[in-house]
């Protein structure tokens, strides 16, 4: 009988660390890539990604006590921001990038200032009183504040 | 000083007036219909192109924008080089602005315009090279501050200002309407002026009239008392003036001529009184000696005394027949209703009594009556119709007519006879006194019995007149008043 039971332990291990490892995976997807970073001073805990939206098409242009909100983007090749467009803004990049295309030429908007790497988004948040901007999910941020998304 | 002028002289300057007034109204008319015509011209001119031009320049400016906006969009630098030839058809294009927008401004939107194209060309090569970060967002902004200056600019300049247009109208109408209101009160006042200085006129030219018509009136029925009061120094005047001469004169003839015939008429009757005396002697005495010498007288001397009683009763008949003729002068007409054709009846029976170995066959119409001096009428009828009778002696059947004639020219009464007759050649002697057209020894008589006749005539207001062929009778026409005759 000690032979069965050691199996049956090898088996239920296995199992545990298919399961784990399947959640770990899932939670992988689910999980985001990116984190929404704000000014140190910046009050607010958490945004939902509605208001996230409209702060990045620059549809809301203050934060909730009115101080004026700075989005700025990742330049338009980056995945974190194709992860934070499709997820946030539920379009492609392509399409986004169009919309304000138009919106320059037709000269009714002009749209958020876009850096190249983390670590700018990151600069440009902590010098920019109110900027809000999102950077890989690892980043070191600095003293720059994390917010959740909701 | 209108007063003053003659009626010519009135006359032609209400003329003149009137043709200078209208004149200027012409020219008044003709300078504000060149102002309308002027602000009409302007709205063609200025106004209308605008329709077009603005919103194709827009237009123009909206491709260029689109066509920057497509080249960036599908990433396709070619094509951004190719939006700089629509710029530079933009750039011709405000260089051939219509002349109603104002040249400074054109140059200013082309400023502004090109400022702003170059700013897009310059942002849309970033934007393909994929520039990012604070320097492209200053890019973005530069530019479109640019556009919205020259957008601006162009939506202020080129479109047609609807509340200039409007007023460009208004000017228009309140032109035409200055216009007509300037003609109707020229026109009102160019009447006015025109119709008093005509009543004036009129007033003068009418009270002139009057004042002649009165006058006159006055001189037809023979009072020539009284002048004509005509004042003023115009042609009216002048023939009041010359009324009031012609009364003078004939005022002068009529007494002249009243005194003519009164001497006249006595002397006449004096002279026929004073020359019967002697006549009376002569006859008497002549009668005497034929009677009482009868046998110392041999039949020569017999055959004298009978010359000299001939001649002195021949000079009684001229006595009497002159008397007769100034006594007609003085009498007066008495009109009566008279039966003229029982008259001529009655003259031509005493004709018959007084030879009555002479048949003449009478022609009396009958049932004429006039309105005459029975009298007078009498002795014209016994004139006439004895003169007929006499003139009638050589013919064998001798007629004469008594009746009324009607032609164009109205009615006369006549008498002919197929007597002797007369040259026409004569006819205005036949009337005068002591005209004869016979030799006494062909047919006697003094030539006073027409002259008398004619006086009767004339003193009713009528006329006499007589044709006459030699050896083919004679007819005497007469007429007693040619507005009262009764048939």
């Amino acid at each position: 009988m000690r032979c069965l039971e050691g199996h049956r332990w090898f088996g239920a291990v296995l199992t545990l660390l298919v399961i784990c490892t399947s959640v770990t995976l899932r939670a992988g997807h689910k999980t985001p890539s990116y984190k929404v970073i704000v000014h140190p001073t910046c009050p607010v805990e958490f945004v939902d990604k509605r208001e996230l939206l409209r702060i990045f098409l620059k549809k809301n242009t203050r934060w909730p006590e009115s101080a004026l909100v700075y989005p700025v983007d990742l330049h338009a090749d980056s995945d974190i921001r194709k992860r934070f467009t499709d997820d946030v803004m539920e379009r492609s990049v392509s399409a986004v990038l169009s919309h304000w295309q138009q919106a320059i030429f037709s000269g009714r908007a002009v749209p958020p200032l876009e850096l190249k790497s983390d670590a700018e988004i990151v600069r440009y948040v902590i010098n920019t009183k109110g900027a809000i901007g999102y950077v890989s999910i690892d980043a070191p941020v600095g003293s720059a504040k994390v917010i959740e998304v909701r | 000083m209108f007063h003053h002028w003659s009626l010519r002289q009135r006359l032609w300057s209400i003329l003149g007036l009137t043709f200078f007034g209208l004149l200027a109204m012409v020219i008044t008319d003709r300078i504000t219909t060149e102002h309308l015509n002027r602000e009409l011209a302007a709205v063609e001119q200025g106004y209308v192109p605008l329709l077009k031009y603005g919103p194709e320049l827009e237009a123009a400016f909206n491709k260029l924008s689109r066509s920057m906006l497509d080249a960036v969009s599908a990433q396709d630098p070619d094509a951004l080089s190719e939006t700089r030839l629509l710029r530079d058809e933009i750039i011709e294009m405000l260089g051939n602005a219509p002349p109603a927008v104002d040249s400074e401004n054109i140059e200013r939107l082309t400023v502004e315009f090109i400022s702003w194209s170059d700013k897009a060309y310059r942002l849309s090569v970033e934007m393909l090279q994929g520039h990012s970060g604070e320097r492209l967002v200053k890019s973005i902004k530069d530019m479109q501050e640019a556009k919205q200056a020259s957008w601006g600019l162009l939506k202020r300049t080129v479109f047609l200002d609807e509340s200039a247009l409007a007023r460009a109208f208004g000017n228009a109408r309140g032109a035409q309407q200055t216009a007509a209101e300037t003609r109707i009160i020229f026109c009102l006042i160019l009447f006015l002026v025109i119709a008093a200085l005509m009543l004036i006129m009129g007033h003068r030219v009418l009270q002139a009239f009057s004042e002649l018509l009165i006058g006159f009136a006055r001189f037809g029925k023979g009072d020539f008392s009284k002048p004509v009061l005509i004042q003023g120094e115009d042609e009216l005047a002048e023939l009041g003036f010359g009324a009031n001469q012609m009364a003078y004169h004939i005022d002068e003839l009529q007494n002249n001529l009243k005194q003519a015939n009164k001497e006249l008429e006595s002397f006449s009757y004096s002279v026929s009184h004073d020359l019967r005396a002697p006549l009376r002697g002569i006859d008497g005495f002549s009668q005497a000696l034929l009677e009482d010498y009868e046998n110392s007288l041999d039949e020569t001397g017999q055959h004298y005394l009978h010359r000299v009683r001939a001649a002195a009763q021949r000079m009684g008949e001229l006595i009497d027949d002159l008397l007769a003729l100034s006594r007609t002068g003085r009498a007066s007409v008495t009109r009566t209703h008279v039966d003229i054709s029982t008259l001529a009846a009655r003259v031509a029976k005493q004709m018959d009594d007084s030879d009555p170995s002479r048949k003449v066959q009478w022609v009396i119409t009958e049932g004429i009556h006039a309105n005459a001096d029975q009298r007078l009428l009498t002795v014209v009828l016994e004139n006439l119709l004895g003169n007929a009778w006499k003139f009638t002696k050589k013919k064998p059947h001798a007629q004469i007519e008594f009746g009324k004639h009607s032609d164009a020219e109205g009615e006369a009464y006549f008498v002919r006879d197929n007597g002797a007759g007369f040259d026409m050649t004569y006819a205005d002697k036949l009337f005068g006194a002591f005209q004869r057209l016979h030799r006494d020894t062909e047919f006697e008589g003094t030539g006073i019995g027409l002259a008398t006749v004619s006086r009767i005539i004339r003193k009713h207001g009528g006329r006499i007149w007589a044709e006459g062929q030699p050896e083919h009778g004679a007819t005497f026409f007469f007429t007693l008043n040619h507005a009262e005759e009764i048939s």
